[in-house]
Parts: structure tokens; C-alpha cells; sequence
């Protein structure tokens, strides 16, 4: 076949268009951000924020629940896995090349909708007997065990409608790990996981459905995230912790927990370790968590460099009050956490002179 | 654009430019007069002589050319052909291989154990079997009633300025994305089904047997199933009436003949004649219902229980893959379970079209079998 020279001419201009704009991409750095759906609103301002102060780099988020994250991050798929679940020991053995650096505090938080309750009222709940609810064996709220923690309220005969969550969600390893530590029979029934084999109730895919299950149905119990009680102005029961308090879930009580944390020197410098259930004090959150950013540091070292500068960002800057308060979620107290992220960050770029100097 | 010289519908050769049909002019002017171009028979390559004609540029394209775009063409089908089957060799492939650790691990007892618990690694497809056949029966017990009466009603008795309107906008409805089924069920299904149909069940039927019984949630298979059953009416209505219409007059009219009434005739003579479409349309209709996954993942409520009672949750196998295969892909096993379930997904509407097409067969002896079955 022979193509008119003008044919020509035109393919080669296109070619030279192509290999332009090949050229300019190829300096801008991509990042995608993927996993966690609790962490996903912090991201999106992190991200948007991000982008404006450093044009070149370009962030991509998503949200496809934590199990997808840690999974991808692993094999390379995406840059930046988000995760509300630390990295079991059993993960670690999967995913060695996995770093997890934490970059915000969240909480799981019981919600309900019992008719003739008022908003006001505190409600308070300890492991046993929400363990209890949730494997069917307490179905009504006037139950003695409910009752015999909040003497002071009448509950009506009404049916417990459980209401969990039905995809993989880092919600329900944070609000599993707080049954399985305080009772027995979830411990060994059940146990502690992302998306665990519920005995009772029905599943909702998303925080938003569970919100919007539990307000339309009388009867219901639930667990979101603080994002979520923030957002929808819910009221949510007071968890028992270490110390036999009974505390609300707010960003003092959630940072009080994660606080404590850091300022134990036995707490791993790699944060692989859950905090609930762990810490004592008056006014702590007993079902606080951190979430995670995964990183792999197999990743080339032109994007890693481009990551990390992200990381060490959002650690300083990105946790001020107008993104982390926000969107639901408590700053990390820098203070304690600066020498252990400077040593994970050493983990993940070996011999780089980046390291977190200031905080906010 | 160069003047073309094709073939017009009447099937005379046509000079676009002129617009004038070359046959009636007499065949001496064709051969004296010079057309300008001619682009599809001649040769660019070749220099032109300066003086054309249509029987000249004929001859010039020989039977080893026509020959050539022939097996050009019969190259392209055999691709397009061939293709489609190595997809479905790819995807079948993929999953044998992906769920092999499940297969070989649990083997058929995969299917009648109904423990589902990824931390203990005992997977079992039961529950998710059970729940999606549940939801299918009672989308088709809810559709399929509701769709025959109406396409008699259209083909029948309805005023004839009601036939068009309703017909297209059946025809609508079967194309409305399945999320917005979805989200029409939580905002109308849910609380009707909540606040007054299930309360009414467990307080008539309810007392008597524990299977209308319940917690009046709204969500459950009750509402996954009237949901998905929506989404079916249009598929079986459309096929009913379409079969309705092509009943002979001949048959009605002797119906009519030997004295029966009008509701006889539909009764008696039109509906055993459409038998075989509505079964087709059934089968179309078990298709779409058990795959459907966004408006059953919305509606369901996914537990993993065997439902007990029409007011309980349940799980699909579809949406089961929906909430959790992102999740899932962690753990070998967990993946090769989910993926497994998937096959089996696919296993039972294979088993259902095939036997929907051989019934059909049997009663259409043989006709039209192949162009309402399949789904």
C-alpha cells in the first residue's frame, strides 16, 4: 500500500504528539492511594491539598476497604495502601515487603435506635453483653444484662435488630478486636476480623448503610466510625474500658488513648499492635485505632522519594485540625511520634536525609 | 469526496455525480462516454488510460483479486468466531484454575456444607446457594403471575390508545440500571415492607405458621426478591405478548365459532398456545434474577443464615462476591472459595438454559427454540 505523503506527514506529527506528552507525563509523579473506606475522606483533602502545594505530583484515591489495600500495596498495584487494621503477624508474614506507617486516629463507636430513648440519655455497654448482642443471645433491650449497666433507663420490649457491616471493612476488625478482648465466647467463637462469619443480624455495604440502616429501623444497633457520628449528629454508647470507665467516643478520648500509646516504650516502634483494649486511664476510648498507610519498600526509588516527602506531609502539615478534625478523625500527638516514624521512614528509604524535623 | 459509481437499492449502477442510472442510458453511449473516477474497481497505482469505462475497469479487477478479499473476509469471521470462544475457554480457565485450591480441598462437599468462616478457613456454599435460589423464586413467584396477566390484558382487553404506552414503557423499565431498582427498594420497598406488609403477614399468617413470622426489618429476602421481581416482569411480559399476538386468528376466530366466551378463548385457547414463550421468557427472567447483585446486595441484607421465614436475611452468591472478593484476594484460599462459588453461579444457569431450551424444544417441536431461549 502506498499513503499519500500527506498521511504521512499528519501519523508522523501524531507520533511527535504522543511521544511529547509521553515525555511530560513521565515527569509527573503518580500516587495512588487505595484501601481503607474510613480513611478515604481525609485522603481526598490530604490529596486535593497535596496537589495544589506540589504541582507535578498527581494523587489518585479510592476506596475499596482495607483488605484491598494492604493486598495491593503488596504487589505493586497501588502506591499507598489504606488500611484501619495494623499488620497481624500473620500478614507480616505474607506481605514482608510491607511497611506500615501510622497517619491518623479513628474509633469505632456503637450507635442505636431504640424507640423511646432520648438523645440525651447516656447509654452505656461493655464487652460481654454487646458480645452477647451480637451473637443472638441477648434479643430484646429490656434484657437483664443490659439493664444491670444502665439502672437508670427503661428499655422497651423491643427486638435487638443487629446491624454489622457486610463487606471487608477495617470498622469491623476495630469493633471485633474490642469483643474479642473482652469476652470469652467471642474469642473463641468468632474472633477478631475484617469481615468475620456473624451468627445474627444483617450486613450493609458501607459505613453510610449501616448509618442508614440503623436510623430507619426501631430496634437497631450499630458501629461507625467517628467520621460518621460527626457527620450525622449520632448519639453513641459509652464502651467500658481497661479501667471499668465508662467513656463516649470523641477525638479527646480517642487521642488520650493513642497518647498513652506512644508514650509507652513497650508499644512496637512499628505500631503493629492494636490499642484496644490496652490502655488504662480515666478518660480513654477503649476502641481507638490507628490507620495505616502500607507501603512497599520494593518500590522504585524515584517514586518512593516522591512517597515519602507525601508521608512525612501528612504527618506534619496534613494533621492539622482543618483536615484531620474535620473529616472525623484526631491528630497524631507529634511530640512522642517523632523518633519512631523517623525509624520507619528510615525502613522504607534507607540512607535519605528526609526526616520529620517539626510538627504542624 | 470523489464521485462514486455504486450499486443503487433497485440494484442498477449508479453515477452518484450525475445521479443518473448508467442502464438507462444504451450501452453504446457507456462505452463511448468517459466516466470521471472510478475509486472502488480501479487501480490507483496503475497509470490510467486516458480514455475509461465502467466494462474496462470491470475487467480490470481480476478473479485472483476477488478471490483475495473473499478469503479476507472469511479470515475476519473466523477471528470474531473464534475469538468469543477462546474468551469463554479464557474465563472458564481462569476460574477452574483460581478455584482449584477450593475444589480440591473441600470437593463436593463444598457445596451442602453451609459454614462460611474465612479466620478457620472452612468454606461452604450452602447458605449462599440457598439464599440466592430464595430470591430467585420468590423475583419469578412475584413476576411471573403479574407479567402473563398483563400481556393478556395488553394483548386483549386493553383500549387500543393504552397498548402503545404501556408497551413502551414495560420496554423501559427493562432497561433501568439495576442500582436504581436498588435504591427505589430502600427508599419505598424497604419501609412499605417495615412498616406495614410484614407487621400485617406475622399478624395474620404469622400466627398460624412461624414461616410469615418475623423481626419486620424491611430488608430481607422478601424485598431483594419483590425487587429483583420488578426487574423480571418486563422481560416475561414482553415475550408473552409478542407470543400472544402471533397466535393464528384462524384458531381464535373457531374458538369463537364453536361458541366460547371471550375469557374462554384467552383462557382456554390463547394461553396454552403461548406456553412455550412464557417458558422461554422464564428461563430468560431465572437468568437475570440470579445474577442480579447490586439491588439484591442493597435489599438482602447479607446474612449468612438459611432463611427460616420469608421476613429473614439473607446472602446471595453474587453479592457475597460484591462485598467481599476485594477483600477475599488476601487470602489463597478465601479467593478460590469465593471464585468457586462464582462457577457454580455460572453452573446453574448453564444447567437452567439447557434444560429451558430442551423442554422448549420438546413442546415447540423443534421451532423457534433457539430464538427465545438463552439468557
Amino acid at each position: 500500500m502506498r499513503f499519500p505523503k500527506r498521511t504521512v506527514g499528519l501519523a508522523a506529527a501524531l507520533a511527535l504528539v504522543a511521544l511529547l506528552s509521553g515525555v511530560g507525563k513521565a515527569q509527573a509523579t503518580d500516587i495512588t492511594i487505595s484501601g481503607s473506606s474510613m480513611l478515604f475522606p481525609l485522603e481526598q483533602v490530604w490529596a486535593t491539598a497535596y496537589m495544589k502545594t506540589h504541582p507535578g505530583v498527581h494523587i489518585s484515591v479510592a476506596s475499596t476497604g482495607s483488605g484491598f489495600g494492604i493486598s495491593n500495596a503488596a504487589n505493586g498495584n497501588i502506591t499507598i495502601g489504606a488500611s484501619d487494621a495494623f499488620l497481624t503477624a500473620e500478614l507480616r508474614k505474607r506481605y514482608g515487603s510491607l511497611v506500615a506507617i501510622p497517619v491518623a486516629f479513628e474509633d469505632t463507636q456503637v450507635i442505636y435506635n431504640i424507640p423511646g430513648i432520648k438523645k440525651s440519655q447516656l447509654l452505656r455497654m461493655d464487652g460481654p453483653t454487646l458480645a452477647g448482642i451480637y451473637m443472638g443471645k441477648i434479643k430484646f433491650w429490656d434484657d437483664a444484662a443490659i439493664g444491670a449497666i444502665n439502672p437508670d433507663v427503661t428499655f422497651p420490649h423491643q427486638r435487638i435488630k443487629v446491624v454489622h457491616r457486610a463487606d471487608a471493612s477495617g470498622t469491623t476488625f476495630v469493633f471485633t478486636d474490642y469483643l474479642n478482648k473482652t469476652s470469652k465466647d467471642w474469642y473463641e467463637n468468632i474472633g477478631r476480623d475484617l469481615s468475620p462469619s456473624w451468627p445474627v443480624g444483617s450486613g450493609y455495604n458501607g459505613s453510610d448503610a449501616v448509618v442508614a440502616a440503623v436510623m430507619a429501623t426501631p430496634g437497631a444497633i450499630g458501629y461507625v466510625g467517628l467520621g460518621w457520628i460527626n457527620e450525622y449528629h449520632l448519639s453513641s454508647m459509652a464502651l467500658k474500658n481497661l479501667d471499668g470507665h465508662y467513656v463516649v467516643g470523641s477525638v479527646k478520648t480517642i487521642m488520650n488513648a493513642g497518647k498513652a500509646a506512644l508514650h509507652d516504650p513497650t508499644f512496637p516502634d512499628d505500631f503493629n499492635q492494636s490499642i484496644v483494649w490496652k490502655i488504662h486511664g480515666q478518660d480513654v476510648y477503649p476502641d481507638a485505632n490507628f490507620e495505616f498507610w502500607m507501603v512497599s519498600n520494593t518500590l522504585p526509588h524515584a517514586t518512593m522519594k516522591e512517597v515519602k516527602k507525601l508521608i512525612i506531609w501528612a504527618l506534619t502539615k496534613g494533621q492539622d485540625g482543618r483536615y484531620t478534625n474535620k473529616t472525623g478523625f484526631a491528630p497524631l500527638p507529634f511530640t512522642p511520634l517523632k523518633p519512631r516514624l523517623n525509624k520507619i521512614l528510615e525502613r522504607l528509604l534507607p540512607g535519605n536525609t528526609l526526616s520529620i524535623e517539626s510538627g504542624g | 469526496m470523489e464521485p462514486e459509481t455504486r450499486v443503487s437499492r433497485t440494484g442498477q449502477l449508479v453515477n452518484e455525480e450525475e445521479s443518473m442510472p448508467v442502464s438507462s442510458v444504451p450501452p453504446r453511449v457507456l462505452f463511448q462516454r468517459p466516466l470521471k473516477e472510478n475509486p472502488r474497481l480501479s487501480r490507483p497505482e496503475e497509470p490510467r488510460p486516458a480514455e475509461k469505462s465502467v466494462l474496462r475497469d470491470l475487467r480490470m479487477s481480476t478473479h485472483a483479486k476477488i478471490q483475495r478479499s473473499e478469503r479476507l473476509f472469511q479470515s475476519m469471521l473466523l477471528i470474531g468466531g473464534t475469538f468469543v470462544l477462546a474468551l469463554f475457554a479464557t474465563v472458564l480457565g481462569v476460574c477452574l484454575v483460581e478455584a482449584w485450591p477450593s475444589i480440591h480441598r473441600f470437593g463436593f462437599s463444598f457445596l451442602w456444607t453451609s459454614t462460611w468462616n474465612p479466620h478457620r478457613q472452612i468454606f461452604g456454599a450452602w447458605t449462599y446457594i440457598v439464599g440466592t435460589f430464595w430470591v430467585t423464586g420468590i423475583a419469578l413467584g412475584f413476576a411471573i403471575p403479574i407479567a402473563i396477566l398483563s400481556s393478556l390484558f395488553l394483548s386483549d382487553y386493553s383500549p387500543k390508545w393504552l397498548v402503545g404506552g404501556v408497551s413502551t414503557l414495560m420496554e423501559m423499565l427493562a432497561g433501568i440500571p439495576s442500582i436504581v431498582f436498588g435504591a427505589f427498594g430502600i427508599i419505598f420497598v424497604v419501609p412499605l415492607l417495615r412498616d406495614h406488609i410484614e407487621p400485617f403477614l406475622a399478624n395474620t399468617l404469622g400466627t398460624r405458621w412461624e414461616f410469615f413470622n418475623g423481626d419486620n426489618m424491611g430488608y430481607g429476602i422478601l424485598a431483594a426478591g419483590l425487587v429483583v421481581g420488578i426487574m423480571v416482569i418486563p422481560l416475561v411480559a414482553t415475550v408473552t405478548r409478542d407470543s400472544l399476538i402471533m397466535v393464528p386468528r384462524e384458531t381464535v376466530e373457531a374458538a369463537y365459532a364453536l361458541g366460547s366466551t371471550k375469557a374462554e378463548t384467552v383462557f382456554f385457547v390463547k394461553l396454552p398456545a403461548v406456553v412455550p414463550g412464557i417458558i422461554g421468557s422464564v428461563i430468560l427472567g431465572f437468568g437475570r434474577a440470579i445474577g442480579e447483585t447490586m439491588a439484591v446486595l442493597l435489599l438482602i441484607g447479607n446474612q449468612a443464615s438459611i432463611p427460616s421465614s420469608i421476613q429473614d436475611v439473607g446472602y446471595t452468591i453474587s453479592s457475597l462476591l460484591a462485598n467481599t472478593f476485594t477483600y477475599a484476594v488476601i487470602d489463597p484460599l478465601y479467593s478460590a472459595a469465593e471464585i468457586e462459588l462464582g462457577l457454580i453461579l455460572l453452573l446453574i444457569s448453564l444447567v437452567v438454559n439447557t434444560l429451558g431450551r430442551e423442554l422448549l424444544m420438546k413442546l415447540m417441536g423443534g421451532r423457534l427454540a433457539g430464538s427465545v431461549g438463552g439468557g
